[in-house]
């Protein structure tokens, strides 16, 4: 991908980022329904999960089953539960898929 | 700068120092994993530098790696970020009295954390530009030094895939995630708005999946709002500020 292009990518994105962040600063707060605010708060649950999924179960354009990275899955959701802390989560789910590839 | 706004300037950069810690090494995770994905140091440094918002960017490396097209990348920075019109809407009220330029400035830095940190001073102080601009200088440049240093440390690892890190992406957007799952509808928004992507995916690769899927989670928002969760502005959205 040529510089061109991935500097236009880079100023689109930052244009419908500020857009979203300017665009009600200054507008008073029952300017939206609590209904719409709610549909709102729930945008990032799809991404989120239009994100994780496919990666765990989509590769080259067929299902798989990915045993090591769902138990790593597992491990990163239960790390999150117990310390609350993205770091560790993220640290020890990487760190069993690692050492799994290590060793296999 | 006269003394009372020095002095909110040096609290704003005190309070944001623990989330400014925490901010390098996101920085330098978003770094490492775009020099795997095969970007230049610049254009790294460029991407934190111009288009500032975490998840977004991690997003987008992803989508890069697997060849999406540019506009669906920016279809899902636009919907990732979309979270900003609340937080936006909440924060209003302490905009009111700064210049219409102030606002299209500081709109710029209004981060998930930010958003937080600033909030939270305002419970118990009147709004305070000098505290805002500290905030968010702090943020940003943390953020942009973070990913700097992540590009360096990304030259030294070798053979990335070979090791597993392709999880990478996984295990941060499932991190990132648990913040947003904390009601019954909201996990089932997830695994449903999941199968649906991953259903998609196999019949449409181009990162459209993403816009169904955030469009199905917003449907039920929409459709079925949570009860006994209809806080005032903000509050619902302070839980959910960790998530960038």
């Amino acid at each position: 991908m040529s510089g061109t292009t991935i500097l236009l990518l880079y100023l689109g994105m930052a244009a419908v980022t500020y857009l979203a962040r300017r665009a009600f600063l200054r507008l008073p707060g029952n300017f939206f329904s609590p209904r719409l605010k709610n549909g709102l708060a729930f945008i990032p649950i799809g991404i989120f999960a239009g994100l994780i999924f496919p990666s765990l179960f989509v590769q080259e354009g067929s299902l798989v089953w990915q045993p090591v990275f769902l138990m790593a899955s597992v491990v990163c959701l239960a790390a999150m539960a117990w310390t609350r802390n993205v770091f560790v989560s993220f640290g020890s789910g990487l760190a069993l898929v690692v050492v799994i590839s290590l060793f296999s | 700068m006269n003394k009372q706004s020095r002095h909110s300037f040096r609290q704003g950069v005190i309070d944001a120092l623990p989330i400014s810690v925490s901010i390098i090494l996101f920085g330098a995770i978003f770094g490492l994993l775009s020099m795997q994905t095969g970007l230049t140091v610049w254009e790294s440094l460029a991407m934190s530098l111009i288009v500032y918002a975490g998840s977004a960017q991690f997003t987008a490396l992803s989508m890069l790696a697997d060849q999406a097209n540019l506009f669906a990348i920016i279809l899902a920075t636009f919907l990732l970020n979309s979270r900003h019109f609340l937080m936006g809407l909440s924060m209003a009220p302490q905009y009111q009295s700064f210049s219409p330029l102030q606002v299209n400035i500081m709109a710029f830095f209004l981060t998930d954390e930010q958003y937080a940190i600033t909030l939270n001073r305002f419970r118990n102080h009147p709004s305070d530009l000098s505290y805002i601009v500290a905030v968010s200088l702090s943020l940003y440049v943390a953020w942009c030094g973070g990913t700097l240093l992540g590009t360096a440390a990304g030259q030294w690892i070798p053979d990335p895939e070979a090791l597993g890190l392709g999880f990478s992406f996984t295990a941060m957007f499932l991190a990132l995630a648990y913040y947003q799952l904390f009601s019954p509808l909201r996990i089932l928004v997830f695994l449903l708005s999941g199968a649906v992507a991953t259903g998609l995916v196999l019949v449409l690769p181009t990162g459209l999946h993403l816009l169904a899927a955030g469009l199905l989670a917003f449907l039920v928002g929409y459709f079925l709002p949570e009860k006994g969760k209809q806080q005032a502005d903000g509050e619902n959205v302070v839980q959910e500020v960790e998530s960038a």
